[in-house]
């Protein structure tokens, strides 16, 4: 969950810059529009992921008394999740987009 | 592999709750990966085939996390108001399979302008209207039951999933509106598409996912939230939310204005949507700092949390 709210709040702050792009053109050329745009989209829809799954893992063993399988692949799911979107983060900030 | 290993250990019928996230799960991996089969020749080489996949695709993935965040709603209904009938009646599961059926078809909407067969463009319209309406019908009816302990205890969830629900019905109207195909080819790639979209994340999936983090909270550190940030968090909220408005109604504009262009100056266009568009940015600024006030807080008692007891681990029988 607290993944989900840094990525929410690195979100916001690429959209609040994408947005001063699209009246500015000029606003920080260091980081164009083509990149603000996707980070400020993958940041915010994969808050929305982790945010829900992060209660989910909450609500499961603690309310719904259903002891998870495996506490190793939640953190493991955790690990996996933050460092592709770091890798994902550096190649938008990097203009590596493919294709 | 994990959430259905852990809830399959729960003998009883499951609740609407389970079959949402479990269907978002499987859902979000099957049409994530269709996300991606651009990179198969076959599908990138014809473009009609392409772009129908494309926006196939993240229509459909919008609907799996949508199950995840309906799922989690319900189970928050459920929980504040202690009973099970929101999670287990014949609405929610109405509810359950219309969103399904919608994460399934309703991708067509998204599709109108690209040159598929009609029929699907009719079944997508039918399909696309109903999901919203009932959602925001559930949460309407589970308000009205609460009892004011009730809706303090939880003060600050119930003030998200009430914003939610507010949320639920201007999308609702709007996405009416935009999926009729005669109206979906003037907002088509308008900024109207844009305050659908942001309205619909921001608006419901958001003020839901804040209402999980501060149930989470309540649930957890009962006295922290009301002792110590409430004044800030109701700001924040408030700011949010005026802020979400005038976002949403100046995308709306702009976009009306720019789908009427008549193929004239682009420039002179874009220069008559300007003041909405810096209503916009305003407002989106003002967005931001109201989101970062409540997530300062969430982020720290959710640390609070974690540093006392290990989040993941279950309870003591």
């Amino acid at each position: 969950m607290r993944l989900g709210m840094l990525a929410l709040a690195a979100g916001m702050f690429f959209g609040v810059i994408g947005g001063f792009q699209f009246l500015f053109p000029e606003f920080l050329q260091e980081l164009l529009f083509t990149k603000t745009r996707p980070l400020h989209v993958s940041l915010v829809i994969s808050s929305i992921f982790l945010i829900a799954i992060g209660g989910i893992y909450f609500y499961l063993p603690r309310q719904c008394r259903l002891p998870l399988f495996s506490v190793k692949a939640v953190s493991l799911h955790y690990w996996i999740f933050l460092a592709t979107g770091l890798v994902i983060v550096a190649c938008y900030l990097s203009g590596q987009f493919g294709g | 592999m994990n959430f259905f290993n852990t809830a399959r250990q729960d003998k009883e019928p499951w609740p609407v709750y389970y079959w949402m996230w479990g269907t978002g799960i499987v859902f979000f991996f099957i049409t994530y990966t269709e996300a991606h089969l651009y990179l198969i020749p076959y599908f990138r080489e014809n473009m009609v085939r392409e772009i129908m996949v494309q926006w196939k695709s993240y229509g459909a993935l919008t609907g799996s996390w949508n199950m995840l965040v309906y799922g989690t709603a319900l189970y928050l209904a459920t929980k504040i108001s202690g009973c099970d009938k929101y999670a287990r009646s014949k609405l929610a599961f109405g509810l359950y399979f219309l969103g399904l059926f919608n994460l399934m078809f309703g991708w067509a909407h998204h599709t109108y302008l690209v040159p598929s067969d009609p029929w699907i463009r009719t079944f997508a319209y039918f399909v696309s209207m109903t999901e919203l309406f009932i959602f925001g019908k559930i949460i309407w009816d589970w308000r009205s039951s609460l009892e004011d302990w009730q809706k303090h205890r939880h003060c600050n969830a119930y003030r998200f999933l009430f914003a939610a629900d507010i949320w639920v019905f201007a999308n609702l109207g709007l996405a009416l509106v935009i999926s009729v195909p005669a109206f979906n080819l003037f907002t088509h790639g308008t900024h109207i598409t844009v305050a659908h979209a942001m309205g619909s994340t921001i608006g419901i999936n958001l003020m839901i996912l804040l209402a999980s983090v501060f149930y989470v909270i309540r649930e957890e550190l009962p006295s922290e939230v009301h002792a110590r940030c409430s004044k800030q968090l109701r700001g924040g909220f408030l700011m949010v939310n005026i802020s979400l408005a005038v976002f949403f109604a100046a995308l709306i504009l702009a976009g009306i204005a720019k789908g009427r262009y008549d193929g004239g100056s682009f420039q002179e266009m874009m220069l008559s949507i300007r003041p909405f568009l810096i209503a916009f940015t305003v407002s989106g600024v003002t967005m931001m700092i109201g989101f970062w006030i409540i997530l300062w807080h969430g982020f720290r008692l959710v640390g609070k949390i974690i540093a006392s007891d290990g989040i993941a681990e279950p309870l003591p029988a």
